[in-house]
């Protein structure tokens, strides 16, 4: 008995369900011009662990040569490729959606016989949050021990694994410094867009950023 | 709360840090060749040191890299911090 | 509502405070006015009230003593009937904001402040001296429990707690800077000022709504501009520049390791105890990790020791003067002052100045200085030198103090008695360096003679101290050492300050040396004639309880502390540990640098638990992580269990049953039909390499080198110390990739335990790890009709037990989606699970409860779970195990290899102990009386040892106990000793009903042989 699914746009069912479709109403009216809440669209996402000597090779064939500088991203000339630096080996690869058993093969195939290395899909790993606008650092102060300052370390460009409230996150500063994603584990999504959702309340008083 | 230098991330919290007790112990090469207090001395006794000590630290909430630290553990200071398979800065122990 | 009192102590001009408008309020009952810019403590001051409360032990009247936070006494509840839910018991009256409609009562007053009931402990002071506590708390049980206790809870408390959760909202705030300042006194504001503007960020925190600090409370000039309006210009520059944040009503209250300071701002307590300002936080805590931090905590007075010198009406000098000129308040027009320094001079001359009559000024030393003396002596105010006060008079309010003339030997002689008449007898002891911050900091005290007070000398952390809590106490000097600490801490953090400017022009008259006096000894013998000489004025310590303490052998002055509560509670010790320590000193024939001093803890000022606790309150407590099926578990009704984090269906109970009835249905649906489970939580580590199928060899107990792609494991994973870790199964996806299953609870203690070696041990092996427990979704279908169930699902592809062999995976199109569908069974029944990416888990279920229909699919919780498989005998890790069982223990030999020359934890199953033969095993548990369920701990002994000696000889005890609707009978998993070879044994369960006959037998207690695995059975 093959189901044929419907393809609801995160919503229950659907090819793609989103662990936070019950706060989208929420997030939307939580936010406003100061600081918005919204999940990022589905991605393919590849866990790479590899050596440097292979990143010329990943490069050919995912078009973006992953960074070797810590806490920091690339991106294909398009933006819609990304490498984001995890680990002195590790990176984690993010493409447009259905993207990921290409990549995963194509560095699979590319790989140099004397090398080896880790690929995973991990696309269902995580749901992406996106914080925008100018008191979304401030927000992310309230739980996050970082340095956010906008003269500090976290500027465009860079990423940072770290703790936020009382879960594990990814952040990644994307082009514009006020917009900021927080990869979060699936099962911690909606704890963490309820805690950040609490964190907005009220943001329009608080007093000054930084 | 300490404020542990990763060698690959910088300076974050000491809850992003997984402890992993003294550094520079190394799992012998031939278990079976061991005498049980021999093996008991690698599987249960540790140092309990007064001033620097070197401790292996991960940063399992960051990059999960494991590395050394030498810390105080008087001050709490972090004197050093070195990678894997790095000797010890020169100094007292 | 009649005024009860005017503001009858309030001059008629000066002080920092809005006289164009009038606060009303409220203070045990009685309507009375202030005015913005006041405490609580200025305008009771201002209406003529000394008493505020009741001290702790023996209820004794207490006043204010004091202006600012080292105030012992003045402790009030806020809001007690107006706001139930907000009223806290611990709010100082010198640091409450006067509001509109405030209403504080005095806590610990029993039944009310007047008469106080529990005054007459004061009479018992004698029977409850040092040690007290320790002393009944080591007799009597009894009387512990139905004397002592009881009246001690109803006597000592503080106040009373909020019976209602906290409306308010608590924010947090992470924040980094290059220089922290702490205290916006002279010296702060130098030290912030020369750090301004350096394009370093400066965060300058100030316990007060004003800064200034002690500008505030006297009269001085900086550079020819007036004190006050120094500050304020101060204040102006630092709000213009871009990187300086200033935090005012700040209290800085922990300072802890590499510099990370924890600060709390009352953000909207000074409007009022009711709702805050919608959106608003009441209060926030800051969290500061600074580069540089400069304390400019500045210095509290002493107290002196002497007879009853804790009535109300008795007042440190510096604080009256505060009072006098921050907030234009005559605190009594009748003064004497004792002292031991010049310093407090200048504030009997102030009074006088304001026109109260000052009738001495008793000083213990022979030699005062000069310039105070004598312009005291040129106001003509008596100057009584070589004299101490060693009582006083009085019940609710000081009415005299007993002035008595110093002997040579250090003795106040009785002889020479003289009472002076006073309502206000102003005290001062010298100045003790606020050092609580730097103290929690690390840093290490020396006791300076010249000062004679506790400086800062040893500092471990980065920081600097500035001004009077670093000793210096001329206004000149703190200036001066607060603009260079600034300019340093600015440099070291990486800025240039450029040069700061530390001269300061500054009219302050010169005060000789303090002589220290740390009590007044009486010629008698006889101590108590004179009264009670309080220490610690918020414990009721005395100074006969520390001298009791030292003559009871105490000599360490952190026992002496703890024995007689000095410096405990919410005080910290602000005013009394000095001259504690001078006492215990003088007791023991000490110097004092040889007694030492205790450590200061935080918090500096108490805080509440629902600022530390800020947004993870409620649902966010701890984050509850969800699967990606939880919604559908909620429609069903089904109840939860934590499981570490996780939130787990624990059984789909149905309209009108409970959760026995549900589980037994669930039971029978999963044996008899098909069952569904949500088994999405298990960790899922991929792992790649050349040497991955090595790395297993390394990790599990088992043997991983033969097997095949497509075929799945059951490993089980001890610590070095042989004793089991983790288990779980591994499947070979492909020649040089696994995936591993850890349990749900460990999953990721085993990827961080994995990690380690990899790294740390075996750096060689090329091997990867990845967590995958959230890339996958796993719905998990068992029963004899599994097999039916699958085969809708997964039309087209015979996924057969034939077909399809036991503890193999292969991929699959089930319901559409991609899967992977692995043949495993921990129910020992016919059973599949499935996984499809994360997102598709919903659907998947969907499916799976669609395509059910007509198979009696029954979903099933984690207790339902349990019971099939404890009746197989299948162990759950942290269930059966507490990391004290090897797998040999637990009947699992055959899973360790005995080829294998090393994996982790071998070396430890020949170690003696692991290897004995009367190590706990194992089995199963047949209660005699089948109904029974034993209670999981139940101690299992020989039958009739609780009737023999004592302690009775424990054999082991119940691991997991369930109803077994399969067996129709009660059992249970157990650990025994030497249980192997004991099957057939009746032993007893020791239960407060007595002991329970149960029969040792095979933890396996349902289909032996395993046909039900592949769908034979039934």
């Amino acid at each position: 008995m093959d189901t044929p699914l419907e393809m609801g746009p995160g919503g229950p069912g659907g090819r793609w369900e989103n662990p936070v479709f019950a706060l989208e109403l929420d997030m939307a009216a939580a936010s406003g011009p100061l600081v918005a809440l919204s999940a990022a669209p589905p991605r393919a996402a590849i866990n790479l662990r590899a050596t440097e000597g292979l990143l010329p090779e990943i490069e050919r064939t995912y078009g973006v040569r992953p960074p070797t500088v810590p806490n920091t991203w690339t991106a294909s000339a398009d933006g819609a490729r990304l490498a984001l630096w995890l680990g002195p080996d590790e990176w984690l690869l993010a493409a447009p959606d259905g993207a990921a058993s290409g990549v995963e093969a194509a560095i699979r195939d590319a790989r140099a016989n004397d090398g080896w290395l880790g690929v995973c899909d991990v696309s269902h790993n995580y749901t992406t949050l996106v914080l925008r606008g100018p008191r979304a650092r401030l927000v992310l102060s309230k739980g996050c021990a970082l340095d956010l300052h906008p003269r500090g370390p976290l500027q465009s460009g860079t990423c940072a694994q770290t703790t936020m409230a009382r879960t594990r996150v990814l952040l990644r500063i994307t082009e514009e410094a006020d917009t900021i994603e927080l990869w979060v584990r699936n099962s911690f999504a909606r704890y963490m867009a309820a805690w950040l959702l609490d964190a907005m309340a009220g943001i329009a008083h608080e007093p000054r950023d930084f | 709360m300490l404020l542990i230098e990763c060698p690959w991330c910088g300076p974050r919290e000491e809850p992003e840090f997984h402890y992993g007790g003294q550094a520079h112990v190394a799992r012998p090469a031939d278990p079976a060749a061991l005498s049980d207090a021999e093996w008991a001395e690698y599987v249960f006794m540790r140092d309990n040191t007064k001033g620097p000590f070197a401790e292996r630290w991960c940063h399992s909430a960051g990059c999960r890299r494991w590395f050394n630290v030498l810390r105080d553990t008087v001050s709490h200071r972090v004197l050093a911090v070195y990678r894997m398979g790095e000797a010890p800065p020169e100094g007292p122990r | 509502m009649s005024d009860d009192r005017t503001q009858d102590c309030r001059l008629p001009e000066g002080g920092l405070i809005d006289r164009s408008r009038r606060i009303r309020f409220r203070f045990n009952g009685a309507w009375m006015d202030g005015h913005p810019g006041d405490t609580l403590a200025s305008a009771l001051l201002a209406n003529g009230v000394h008493l505020v409360g009741r001290s702790m032990k023996y209820h004794r009247p207490r006043g204010i003593m004091a202006a600012g936070a080292e105030d012992p006494g003045g402790l009030v509840q806020r809001g007690l009937h107006d706001e139930p839910a907000r009223t806290d018991p611990d709010w100082r009256a010198t640091q409450t904001a006067l509001v509109d409609g405030l209403e504080a009562y005095t806590v610990g007053a029993w039944p009310s402040l007047d008469r106080d009931a529990g005054a007459v402990l004061g009479l018992a002071s004698r029977v409850m001296g040092a040690g007290f506590y320790y002393k009944i708390m080591h007799g009597s049980r009894w009387m512990w429990e139905h004397v002592h206790e009881p009246l001690i809870r109803k006597a000592a408390g503080f106040g009373v707690c909020p019976d209602q959760p906290d409306p308010d909202v608590y924010d947090h705030r992470h924040v980094h800077c290059e220089v922290l300042v702490v205290g916006g006194g002279p010296a702060g504001l130098a030290a912030a000022g020369a750090a301004a503007r350096s394009g370093a960020r400066v965060i300058l925190a100030e316990q007060d709504e004003r800064l200034g600090g002690s500008l505030l409370g006297r009269r001085r000039a900086i550079d020819g501009q007036g004190g006050v309006d120094w500050a304020a210009a101060m204040e102006a520059r630092l709000r213009a520049s871009p990187d300086v944040r200033l935090l005012p009503r700040t209290t800085v209250f922990g300072y802890h390791d590499n510099n990370y300071l924890v600060a709390l701002e009352r953000v909207t307590d000074h409007l009022g105890l009711g709702p805050a300002p919608p959106g608003r936080p009441r209060q926030r805590l800051w969290h500061i990790r600074a580069k540089r931090v400069v304390l400019a905590t500045g210095a509290h007075e002493r107290p002196l020791v002497f007879g009853d010198n804790d009535r109300p009406g008795i007042m440190l000098a510096g604080a009256a003067q505060t009072y006098l000129h921050r907030w234009a308040v005559l605190p009594g027009r009748d003064v004497v002052l004792f002292t031991t320094n010049d310093r407090a001079y200048e504030a009997a001359l102030d009074l006088h100045a304001a026109g109260a009559r000052i009738h001495a000024i008793v000083d213990s030393r022979e030699a005062p200085g000069a310039a105070l003396p004598a312009a005291a002596r040129a106001a003509g105010i008596r100057v009584m030198t070589g004299y101490v006060v060693g009582g006083t008079s009085g019940v609710r309010h000081v009415t005299g103090a007993s002035v008595m003339k110093l002997g040579a030997d250090g003795r106040a002689s009785p002889h020479a008695l003289d009472t002076l008449p006073c309502d206000l007898l102003l005290v001062s002891g010298g100045l003790s360096p606020v050092v609580h911050l730097f103290s929690q900091s690390g840093g290490k005290l020396r006791y300076d003679d010249g000062r004679a007070a506790f400086v800062p000398d040893r500092s471990v952390q980065a920081l600097a101290n500035a001004g009077a809590c670093n000793g210096t106490f001329d206004l000149a000097g703190c200036l001066a050492e607060g603009a260079a600490a600034g300019a340093e801490a600015t440099r070291l953090a990486g800025s240039d300050p450029g040069a700061p400017r530390t001269a300061f022009s500054v009219d302050e008259p010169a005060a000789a040396a303090i002589k220290p006096l740390w009590r007044v000894r009486p010629a008698l013998v006889q101590d108590h004639a004179w009264g009670q000489p309080f220490v610690d004025f918020q414990n009721d310590t005395t100074a006969h309880d520390i001298r009791q303490a030292v003559r009871e052998g105490f000599e360490s002055v952190e026992h002496v502390k703890r024995y007689t509560l000095t410096g405990f509670g919410t005080d910290q010790g602000k005013t009394a540990n000095i001259n504690a320590i001078g006492i215990q000193a003088e007791a023991l024939g000490r110097p004092i640098p040889e007694v030492g001093t205790t450590t200061f803890r935080p918090p500096y000022t108490p805080v509440t638990f629902a600022a530390m606790a800020g947004r993870d309150r409620g649902e966010r407590l701890d984050p509850a992580r969800l699967t990606a099926i939880h919604d559908r578990h909620v429609a069903l009704g089904a109840a939860f269990e934590d499981v570490g984090q996780w939130k787990r269906p624990w059984y789909y109970p149905r309209p009108g049953e409970t959760m026995h009835q549900a589980v037994a249905r669930e039971c029978r649906a999963a044996r008899e039909a098909v069952g569904v489970l949500d088994a999405s939580t298990l960790g899922k580590i991929d792992i790649q390499g050349p040497d991955a199928a090595e790395f297993l060899n390394r990790v599990y107990t088992n043997a991983w080198s033969k097997l095949e792609v497509g075929r799945v494991r059951y490993g089980v994973m001890c610590r070095e110390d042989g004793m089991v870790f983790d288990d779980g199964t591994t499947a070979r996806i492909d020649d040089t990739r696994y995936l591993m299953t850890t349990t749900t609870g460990n999953a990721a203690a085993v990827l961080d335990h994995l990690e380690e070696y990899l790294q740390t041990e075996w750096p060689d092996l090329r091997v990867r790890l990845t967590s995958v427990t959230e890339q996958w979704a796993t719905v998990s279908i068992a029963g004899p009709k599994a097999g039916s169930l699958m085969a809708r699902l997964a039309s087209g592809q015979d996924l057969s037990p034939a077909a399809f062999a036991f503890m193999s995976w292969r991929p699959a199109t089930v319901a559409g989606l991609n899967a992977r569908v692995f043949r495993i069974s921990f129910t020992g029944e016919l059973q599949y699970e499935i996984n499809v990416p994360w997102h598709q888990g919903g659907a998947l279920w969907d499916a799976v409860m669609r395509a059910g229909t007509g198979l009696g699919v029954t979903p099933y919780g984690t207790e339902t779970m349990h019971v099939l498989r404890a009746e197989k005998g299948f162990i759950i890790v942290g269930q059966e195990t507490d990391g004290t069982q090897t797998p040999i223990d637990l009947g699992m030999d055959w899973i360790v290899s005995k080829k294998k020359p090393d994996f982790i934890g071998k070396r430890s199953f020949t170690r003696s102990d692991t290897a004995r033969a009367d190590r706990r095993h194992l089995v199963g548990l047949l209660p005699k009386d089948k109904r029974q369920v034993f209670p999981e701990g139940s101690q299992i002994v020989e039958t009739g040892a609780t009737r023999g000696t004592k302690p009775v000889p424990m054999l082991g005890y119940v691991s997991s106990a369930y109803w077994s609707p399969a067996l129709d009978s009660g059992f249970a998993l157990a650990l025994v000793a030497g249980g192997r070879g004991r099957f057939g044994d009746t032993v007893a369960v020791a239960l407060p009903s007595g002991e329970q006959p149960a029969v040792i037998c095979d933890p396996v207690m349902l289909d032996k042989e395993g046909a039900r695995r592949d769908g034979h059975a039934a």
